[in-house]
């Protein structure tokens, strides 16, 4: 198996009636199996960096190339079936009148029997835990339950890179982390590679890669703790600070004599006993 | 106005009379104050947003009544002179931006106004005042909603609903898809239409940081069911009860267990916010030890 499932080089995308690039000279690698965080502003380019790996709109220069094959007009419908994409309002993708005939339909594609049918619609809605709404129409669900349902739907098609526009924003948190490791678990047994754009904190330090954008450039390219680490002014780049980090800066404009470097709420708890006992 | 908006053993079914019919919620009471921050929290498919979409009559109860100053709601209201109180009660959905559809932001804004009444010859200057409270220029009003960025759609979207002076506004999941910057930008300008026109607000939140720091009230449902109706604190302070009911903890209470759990004296009640934590701890600091 190939260790890098994308290769993206040099690549430059501007929409038609816009003065700036939207995606300004990236490139970088994703390996089989990686689950990475795509993170930025609104209007960073994130949302575009997945269209145009999916396909969905056209590089102006450079190059994407999934498990080897440089993607083109010709390639790009055989690419998009390793591709699973879900959208953060799954409104715009439910074209089924129950559940299960929504799931069924992204199925009927692929010469699957109906018994083999029934087994993966079964199989996925017990993944996201919405096996008793089988029956329900789509729009009737609410917020976090249609999210739950547009990720079944993409999962049933064992998707071997399964790309997530914040696509769990609208679950409860406990919800949320429940699926996110159905997620982990699922790409671990079958070697899925996840893409996720997120603002979600706790998201991001389950991911093995972040990638910040900012203004169509790929800013940084690091591991979590890194991320945090590295990035002075995470606030600049419209994210949110960890609540350890945000705890600090108070404490330390209050004169707390904490060390000016980000700590993880273990550190930041030993630091602060420390601190006391010491009085 | 009368002093409480109140559901009166209130059911709801989807689907009804349908085989698939189901209770999307089951005997609710609930008296929300008027003038207060109430925000709703509970899991995924729990009623929330059922629940507040009877505010705005856009569902009635299947039983049971609701009553909001003069209006009283039950299955048998007709849509015939419900105008003055969708007037009142300014309802911004999940992903308001999606019901943009005129050709420009100024038509937009002024939708409402104009359906509920309002003479064209004010409807610039509350087309103005609407952008001047969501922060956008007034230039951008004669772009097509389409070509703003996805932030800005949001804030055209809750201007519209600002143009009709509700004094009820309820907002169900409104910093969704925002970057943090911009979920700060929406909380604040509710906390200050709150603050500054007296506003009730009642929101839908699943984000425990959001809830802690703006509500005075909080009311969880589980299963279609309102299951705990109090104030931020008191919830927020009954771990047992969150647990229950498979919600976490805020940030800032999180961290202060685990430094009491370290045998740090904060001895205070739970911090709804990070900076509430923050002055617990300097406190503890000014105290020093004994």
């Amino acid at each position: 198996m190939l260790n890098n499932i994308i290769e993206v080089k040099n690549i430059n995308f501007k929409y038609n009636d816009s003065e700036t690039k939207t995606i300004n000279n990236i490139s970088f690698n994703i390996k089989t199996g990686e689950w990475v965080s795509i993170i930025g502003h609104n209007g960073s380019g994130k949302s575009t960096l997945i269209k145009l790996l999916d396909g969905l709109v056209q590089l102006d220069s450079g190059s994407i190339s999934m498990n080897g094959d440089e993607i083109n007009e010709k390639n790009v419908n055989k690419i998009r079936k390793n591709i699973g994409l879900v959208f953060q309002n799954p409104d715009n993708q439910f074209v089924g009148a129950t559940v299960e005939d929504d799931i069924a339909f992204g199925l009927e594609n692929y010469q699957f029997s109906r018994d083999e049918m029934i087994k993966i619609i079964d199989n996925v809605l017990d993944l996201v835990d919405m096996q008793k709404y089988r029956k329900h129409e789509p729009s009737k669900l609410s917020g976090g339950q249609k999210q739950r349902i547009a990720l079944a739907g993409v999962l049933a098609l064992n998707p071997k890179i399964l790309i997530l526009d914040e696509s769990t924003s609208m679950i409860d948190p406990q919800g949320r982390n429940n699926i996110l490791n159905v997620i982990d678990e699922f790409s671990r047994k079958s070697n899925m590679t996840v893409i996720s754009i997120t603002h979600d904190v706790e998201e991001i330090k389950l991911s093995n890669r972040v990638l910040l954008l900012s203004n169509g450039e790929l800013v940084e390219d690091t591991s979590p703790e890194k991320l945090f680490e590295n990035v002075k002014d995470l606030e600049e780049y419209a994210l949110e600070l960890p609540f350890s980090a945000q705890l600090s800066k108070y404490l330390i404009k209050h004169k707390l004599q904490l060390p000016n470097r980000y700590m993880n709420e273990g550190e930041l708890i030993e630091c602060i006993k420390k601190l006391y006992l010491k009085m | 106005m009368h002093k409480e908006i109140i559901f009166k053993n209130v059911d709801y079914y989807y689907q009804h009379d349908t085989p698939y019919e189901y209770k999307a919620l089951e005997n609710v009471n609930l008296n929300i104050p008027i003038g207060s921050f109430t925000s709703i929290i509970g899991k995924t498919g729990s009623g929330k947003s059922t629940l507040v979409q009877m505010l705005n009559v856009l569902i009635k109860p299947t039983n049971g009544s609701i009553e909001i100053d003069d209006f009283k709601i039950n299955s048998k209201t007709t849509n015939k002179n419900l105008k003055p109180l969708r007037k009142k009660v300014g309802l911004i959905f999940q992903f308001p931006e999606k019901q943009l559809f005129a050709d420009s932001v100024r038509e937009d804004i002024a939708f409402g106004p104009l359906n509920f009444g309002m003479d064209e010859s004010k409807i610039d200057s509350v087309v103005e005042e609407s952008l001047k409270l969501v922060q956008l220029p007034i230039s951008i009003m004669n772009k097509s909603p389409f070509e703003i960025s996805g932030g800005q759609m949001r804030r055209v979207a809750i201007a519209g609903v600002l143009a009709m002076k509700p004094e009820i506004l309820v907002l169900d999941e409104p910093t969704v898809g925002l970057d943090p910057k911009g979920q700060k930008f929406i909380m604040n300008l509710i906390h200050k239409l709150h603050v500054e026109q007296n506003m009730t607000i009642i929101l839908i939140s699943h984000q425990m940081d959001i809830v802690a720091s703006y509500s005075e009230n909080v009311v969880i449902m589980h299963n279609g069911k309102v299951v705990a109706f109090d104030t931020a604190q008191n919830i927020f302070s009954n771990e047992s009860l969150l647990n229950k009911y498979d919600l976490t903890l805020p940030s800032s209470i999180k961290f202060y267990n685990q430094l009491i759990a370290n045998q740090l004296p904060l001895n205070e009640s739970v911090p709804m916010h990070v900076n509430q934590l923050g002055d617990q701890i300097i406190k503890m600091f000014s105290r020093g030890r004994n």
